[in-house]
């Protein structure tokens, strides 16, 4: 082999092993890609560019947060923040407990929050799909979860659930996510709705016709939101 | 059997599916997590808090929003 070949062979192999270490951080912060490739493909597929904005621009706030995080991890010394309950670096009082200026609130399922979800989804369900007050009304409550989500601490670390359930689940979502591609490619454009193939927003478009149906919808989301938030 | 039955047919049976292994995970048979369990695990970080709520947000827009 002459110096030249060795040094390409040289330079492939780093090449291979930079993007092999850029996947690894990648994966390692998986959230971050899906979350990428998500917003992509909804810009793709002819969504307005706000909601596939808020993806990417929530990844790149992980990937600097993520950064920042390991940058002081270093600076304190440790081998890596890791992943899994406190590795947040929250402050904590001797003894581990977490201030108490530092919990996040929760939503409780009070009759209080009930009633209080059902009157915004019969009142936010008048609002006609895709206009301004709807838009509002949707963007307020998502973005405030989103940032109650940055600022909330780690909570205590859940049982660690079998891999193999793990996969089962991902795997649910993952047929779910090829199956709602599928369709989206098979339509007469990435843009226009096909009635042999219809995407799930398509088939959701007669429930959310009505103002009954947005209501009920509206009602289904917020308490996800909520059960979510519980978590 | 039409293109329109056999997609409906597809999205009935992914959601029969975690429906069935919710329903297990509840009465402990098998060693499958709850939907509930397997999200208090994903959004033990800060990024998966917040990329799932992004996602919650982003489903809202997406049906709703401009």
């Amino acid at each position: 082999m002459t110096s030249h070949e060795r040094s390409l062979v040289g330079r492939s192999l780093l090449r291979a092993a930079a993007i092999g270490s850029l996947f690894r951080k990648a994966v390692r912060e998986p959230v971050v890609l899906v979350l990428v490739l998500a917003g992509v493909v909804d810009a793709l597929s002819g969504g307005p560019w706000s909601h596939g904005a808020l993806l990417v621009g929530v990844a790149i706030l992980l990937g600097f947060d993520r950064l920042r995080r390991r940058r002081r991890a270093r600076a304190l010394g440790l081998a890596d923040e890791g992943e899994g309950p406190g590795h947040e670096l929250e402050p904590v009082r001797a003894g581990g407990g977490v201030a108490a200026a530092h919990v996040a609130p929760r939503i409780r399922f009070t009759p209080v929050t009930v009633i209080g979800g059902v009157l915004y989804s019969a009142v936010v369900g008048s609002f006609a799909r895709f206009s301004w007050p709807m838009t509002l009304a949707v963007a307020v409550p998502g973005v405030a979860a989103v940032v109650a989500a940055w600022n909330a601490p780690a909570r205590p670390g859940p049982p660690r659930i079998e891999p193999a359930g793990a996969v089962a689940w991902a795997t649910v979502f993952i047929v779910l996510g090829l199956w709602e591609l599928a369709n989206l490619l098979l339509q007469p454009s990435l843009t226009v709705g096909s009635n042999a193939h219809p995407t799930i927003s398509v088939l959701t478009d007669p429930m959310l016709a009505s103002h009954l149906g947005r209501s009920v919808f509206l009602a289904l989301w917020l308490a996800f939101g909520a059960f979510l938030m519980e978590r | 059997m039409s293109s329109r039955a056999v997609t409906l047919a597809g999205y009935l049976l992914i959601a029969g599916t975690g429906v069935v292994m919710q329903l297990l995970a509840w009465r402990g048979h098998l060693r499958i997590p709850t939907f509930g369990q397997l999200m208090s695990r994903i959004m033990r970080t800060r990024a998966g808090r917040v990329g799932v709520m992004a996602g919650w947000a982003w489903l809202g827009l997406h049906f709703f929003a401009r």
